[in-house]
């Protein structure tokens, strides 16, 4: 190969990362070795990946993956299907769903997939099992085990969380277009009209 | 009349007592009896004494919809509210009745002052004053109501649901912060009559300028419209940060909630591949990656490199080369040396022996559509034998063309 190329392209950790994005994996900053070149050289990386017809996204949650052009496909599907199951459930708790996803751990015997005969029924839908879409979320990088019995999100459950938004609006809801992706706009149509637009001041 | 010292030292002795009554909505005869012995310290007045000083006092009243039943009297419920911060939320109803009292207010004030009638602009002041105290009390109060109920809904240990913590705080800001807000608001109507008044109460002093106290007052009176707007724009802000952010938060957790369910609810009316969602997960196997020629394409571009030429395709040469045709060169030169021909197909046949049928008659249109050649035919037909095939044709002659 010729040494320009060679040199431009000489990417910190090309290899692993292009392995682990092919394969779905989401790629955040707990992935240290994998993340800090791709947050480094974006640019680069992003330029390499386009050219070679991946679409590698940035997160404004601060991870990356490929998007595929094919969407639904039956493991996101079956991911999707677990997730809005543990959604659900943590309402129904009266549990912050957003924080419960991204704090704390998840004691897999405490989840309801298979316990509620509504919740079996999707899960048996689907084809799934809770040990088997855990097991999926861990190798996707949405989440992770610790021992056993328990597991916790990562960054990149917010993907679910958008998709969750995007079901309601009823069209395609774009976290790289959203302002704050923490916290929603205040709803315009709202009687509160002009209601956010700062504080009243003594002038 | 109720002694006032009696009234504290009774509040005093008696605190924990009145905490449980201000929590209950009413008392029987039984509840109140309990209440007092679950409270009374040894060496106390008996049952019945406290009980008809709870009444005395003018602590409790009779509950209007139960009978022998009691409950706190307003002032005292208001009182204990503000003791224990318990503050309730003003409703909006009562502040529009503080906006029109003081426009009505303002109304009678300007004719006072016109007619120049001391006492009754004292009074009308006094009672102004009264109205500004209350709506800078209920501001106050509703500060601390709000803080106070975004602090139950932040800790959640009723465990009430997203969708129930949501209404509340929808409900908080537009019963109370937007009523709140109309009063601060400079292009709201409220505020031009808060102008007026103002302005009323400098007219006021200026007009009573020679009765220094009634001047005192108006001035006075002014300061408390100050203190009330300060108070009230501060009350709103610092509402405004414990809500939104409370606000914000609960809209998006309700929303990520209900697409949940929504999608729930999709897959139990049309199954789960009726879901079409913008969600995809990249997942590819080592044998659909991309290929070395493509990425080695790519990099070649980019480094402005030059391609060597390509490689020769290797071709192996057969020993010998048969070519089914007659060369049309080879033809033109034996035609040529023995032209006129009489019959052509004849003289093919005789030339070419070893040549197949398909090569012959090619020859033979090859010569027929010739520009080089005039051709004419014979008017009988002759018949030409070939192998195993038998050829009719009229004789063509051949010339020089």
């Amino acid at each position: 190969m010729n040494e320009n190329y060679k040199g431009r392209f000489n990417l910190p950790k090309l290899a692993p990362i292009f392995d682990n994005l092919r394969k779905g994996k989401h790629i955040c900053p707990e992935d240290k070795d994998l993340y800090y070149p791709l947050e480094q050289e974006y640019e680069a990386f992003n330029d390499l990946f386009n050219h070679l017809g991946f679409d590698l996204v940035k997160h404004p949650r601060n991870f990356y993956y490929f998007r595929s052009d094919i969407s639904f496909t039956p493991i996101a599907r079956r991911a999707a299907v677990f997730m809005f199951i543990l959604i659900e459930y943590l309402a129904s708790e009266g549990t912050s769903v957003e924080e419960a996803l991204t704090t704390g751990y998840i004691s897999i015997e405490s989840l309801p997939h298979e316990e509620n005969s509504r919740y079996q029924r999707y899960m048996d839908e689907a084809g799934i099992t809770v040990d088997k879409s855990i097991n999926t979320l861990v190798r996707l990088g949405f989440a992770e085990y610790r021992g056993n019995s328990e597991f916790r999100f990562r960054a990149p459950v917010y993907r679910f969380i958008d998709l969750c938004l995007q079901i309601l609006e009823g069209k395609k809801y774009d976290p790289l277009n959203n302002d704050d992706p923490g916290s929603d706009n205040i709803d315009k149509t709202s009687l509160l009209t002009g209601f956010d637009k700062g504080e009243i001041t003594d002038d | 009349m109720i002694n006032p010292k009696d009234f504290f030292r009774f509040a005093s002795e008696n605190f924990d007592l009145l905490k449980d009554l201000h929590v209950r909505e009413a008392v029987n005869e039984v509840e109140l009896r309990h209440l007092i012995i679950r409270h009374r310290a040894t060496g106390s007045p008996t049952v019945a004494y406290i009980a008809n000083q709870l009444t005395s006092l003018g602590y409790l009243e009779e509950a209007p919809y139960a009978t022998a039943s009691m409950e706190l009297r307003p002032p005292v419920r208001k009182f204990l509210d503000f003791v224990l911060r318990q503050q309730q939320l003003t409703p909006v109803a009562v502040i529009r009745s503080y906006i029109e009292a003081l426009e009505q207010m303002g109304r009678d004030l300007d004719q006072a002052i016109e007619r120049k009638e001391a006492d009754n602009a004292l009074r009308i002041l006094s009672e102004c004053n009264e109205i500004i105290e209350r709506m800078r009390n209920d501001s106050t109060d509703n500060l601390e109501a709000i803080i106070r109920q975004t602090l139950a809904i932040k800790s959640n240990l009723e465990k009430k649901s997203v969708r129930e913590r949501y209404m509340i705080v929808n409900r908080i800001r537009e019963r109370y912060l937007v009523p709140l807000r109309e009063l601060i608001d400079i292009k709201k109507p409220v505020q031009q009559s808060i102008d007026q008044i103002q302005r009323l109460f400098k007219d006021g002093k200026r007009t009573f300028i020679a009765h220094r106290a009634l001047a005192e007052e108006f001035s006075r009176a002014g300061s408390r419209l100050l203190r009330l707007r300060k108070s009230v724009r501060a009350d709103f802000n610092d509402s405004r940060r414990e809500v939104d952010p409370l606000y914000r938060t609960l809209k998006r957790e309700n929303r990520i909630i209900k697409g949940a369910s929504r999608a729930l609810e999709l897959i139990d009316r049309n199954g789960l591949k009726s879901l079409d969602l913008d969600f995809s997960v990249t997942f590819m196997r080592v044998e659909g990656m991309v290929s070395d020629d493509r990425l080695e394409s790519y990099f070649q571009e980019l480094s402005g490199y030059t391609p060597s030429p390509p490689r020769a395709i290797e071709e192996q040469k057969p020993e010998t080369i048969t070519v089914d045709f007659i060369d049309p060169i080879q033809l033109q030169q034996k035609l040529k040396k023995i032209l006129p021909v009489t019959d052509c197909f004849e003289w093919l046949l005789e030339t070419f022996s070893g040549e197949s049928l398909e090569s012959i008659l090619q020859a033979y249109v090859y010569i027929l559509e010739s520009d080089n050649y005039i051709a004419s035919h014979e008017a009988d037909q002759k018949i030409y034998k070939i192998r195993n095939y038998t050829i009719k044709t009229c004789p063509m002659t051949v010339e020089k063309g």
